[in-house]
């Protein structure tokens, strides 16, 4: 298999990480409101560009600190530090899979779009953060590129990533969408 | 069938069927999908990326077919946004490009299904191309267009072939195949031609000589057995005339169209049908990862989903981006060697027909071997 240049071999280290999600989360996958915050995330830095290795020391580091595969599942958000690069963003949610299996690794859809962001769900996420509408309006004009989803958007981004959909409200508790 | 007996199969270079694409599809592992289309993409390209200079002209938005998946066209010449591209001012986007010294290897030519032009329009269109830049390829009009000719200017489709090739024509795009499907042809584009006709022009084409590319538009309204029959239908014809060049797959866009309330296709899906065409495709030489219309990020990952080629520079892209297309307009030739390179491939510079422009083209592919 073929080694990238930044160091991670996208479809072996992909496969361990999607599978890593599927078997921690029973095959959930969740989506969170951006309005609905109830919980502490933490912001995983990352920069298109940056050695492997240090990328690997940090998330080592930081699985350390979570206690992962302890107990409490905490939420991880990678977050590009300017512009997010496809494939890079790729390899590093897949890195932090491994680095931490338990944890939930969420995608932050503001950040990365839609199209980036569910692709992240076949490399180790196994959560989508964005603002959620009741209804859309039309894909009309101005509103051609809006961000905005509706839970069933949600629950659809989700499920064609081979995800059983759910919601996570407050106090931990989470909804089949 | 599991899918190691598929991958055994594609890995033997047997012939894939319809049952195997339809499970290709149902596969719930994309990354293992992926890694399958990879190997063959490799077998077949290495880590080579085509890509070329290339320059979009559309010389008229009004088109007599009224689809509703598009959100490009005009139905009235005097409709509001409405234009017909006069020849000097098509002639001249292209003389700017090469004043400003950039090089272009081929005008990509695609419009709407006009019926108030004269032939020698096209023609004109054309020459006029052609003595400003002989060198340049012109691939132009999509079949569904050429059908029209055939209908509106009554000669037969091989006539109105030799014509526009005796004008400059160099080979034809893939546009306009849709999804073959009688029945979706039906609701999305019911006065466009239909594959029967789609095909036909593809062959003679290809019997004159011609080189072509294909397409399948996805996530409208198909099932996972229409696009399998789609992608045979081409198999087929490949078999029998062997000139297509290059297969591009095209994620619907659903805004400011008909079918606006549609979501769009995600990206998972669109690396799923690059994927499976890469496999069921064994006879097509390229899969194309289109970025106008994959959008930058997607195409990137398709480079290693099956696809071996990133299209060209563009420039003045309309019919994606008034669909909502949120790529840039243009990429600098700088920009898709580093978008290359940064997936792990080696970006090679080709011309039309996948041959070499230059002598940097062949350090590169040297490079790339």
């Amino acid at each position: 298999m073929k080694i990238l240049d930044g160091g991670a071999d996208i479809f072996g280290q992909g496969s361990k990480a999607l599978a890593l999600a599927r078997v921690a989360f029973d095959g959930r996958g969740f989506f969170v409101s951006t309005h609905a915050l109830q919980f502490d995330l933490v912001r995983v830095p990352f920069t298109f560009g940056e050695p492997e290795e240090a990328r690997r020391e940090r998330l080592a580091a930081l699985a350390a600190s979570l206690g992962d595969g302890k107990g409490q599942r905490h939420p991880i958000v990678p977050t590009p530090v300017g512009e997010a690069q496809g494939l890079d963003t790729i390899q590093f949610f897949a890195t932090c899979r491994v680095a931490c299996p338990s944890a939930h690794l969420v995608v932050d859809l503001e950040l990365l779009g839609h199209k980036l962001g569910q692709l992240c769900l076949s490399f180790g996420a196994d959560a989508l953060m964005g603002p959620i509408v009741s209804q859309r309006a039309p894909r009309l004009g101005e509103r051609a590129s809006s961000n905005e989803l509706t839970r069933e958007e949600a629950a659809q981004l989700l499920r064609a990533s081979g995800f059983a959909p759910y919601e996570r409200l407050a106090e931990g508790k989470v909804q089949a969408l | 069938m599991s899918f190691s007996v598929l991958a055994r199969k594609v890995l033997e270079g047997a012939l894939l069927s319809h049952a195997d694409g339809l499970a290709l599809f149902e596969h719930p592992n994309l990354v293992e999908l992926g890694a399958l289309a990879n190997q063959v993409r490799e077998r077949l390209h290495g880590d080579r990326t085509y890509w070329n200079r290339n320059l979009h002209i559309n010389p008229t938005n009004v088109c007599v077919a009224a689809c509703k998946l598009c959100a490009f066209s005009r139905r009235a010449a005097d409709a509001d946004g409405a234009f017909v591209l006069g020849t000097d001012e098509a002639v001249g986007k292209l003389r700017a490009r090469l004043a400003a010294g950039e090089r272009v290897t081929e005008v990509h030519i695609v419009g709407g299904l006009h019926d108030g032009l004269p032939f020698d329009y096209f023609t004109g269109l054309l020459t006029g191309l052609k003595a400003a830049a002989p060198n340049v390829s012109l691939k132009a009009f999509s079949a569904v267009e050429i059908f029209f000719f055939h209908r509106l200017y009554h000669m037969s489709v091989e006539e109105v072939l030799r014509r526009l090739r005796a004008a400059g024509l160099d080979a034809l795009p893939g546009g306009g195949a849709e999804i073959f499907s009688p029945r979706v042809r039906k609701l999305i584009c019911p006065n466009k031609c239909g594959a029967d006709e789609w095909l036909e022009v593809h062959r003679t084409a290809h019997r004159l000589g011609m080189k072509s590319n294909c397409t399948m538009l996805f996530g409208t309204v198909e099932t996972a057995e229409e696009r399998v029959e789609h992608l045979l239908r081409l198999r087929d014809l490949q078999a029998e005339s062997g000139g297509f060049l290059a297969f591009i797959p095209l994620p619907f866009h659903p805004e400011n169209n008909a079918l606006g309330n549609r979501p769009a296709p995600t990206a998972a899906e669109s690396l799923r049908v690059c994927a499976v065409a890469r496999l069921l495709l064994s006879n097509v030489p390229h899969v194309k990862a289109y970025w106008v219309s994959l959008g930058l990020d997607t195409a990137q990952t398709a480079l290693w989903f099956g696809a071996d080629d990133f299209d060209g520079t563009v420039s003045e892209e309309k019919i994606y981006h008034q669909a909502g297309a949120r790529s840039p307009q243009a990429l600098a030739p700088a920009e898709i060697e580093r978008l290359v390179r940064s997936a792990g491939r080696v970006p090679v510079e080709r011309d039309t027909l996948y041959g070499l422009p230059s002598p940097a083209t062949a350090a590169a592919r040297k490079e790339a071997m």
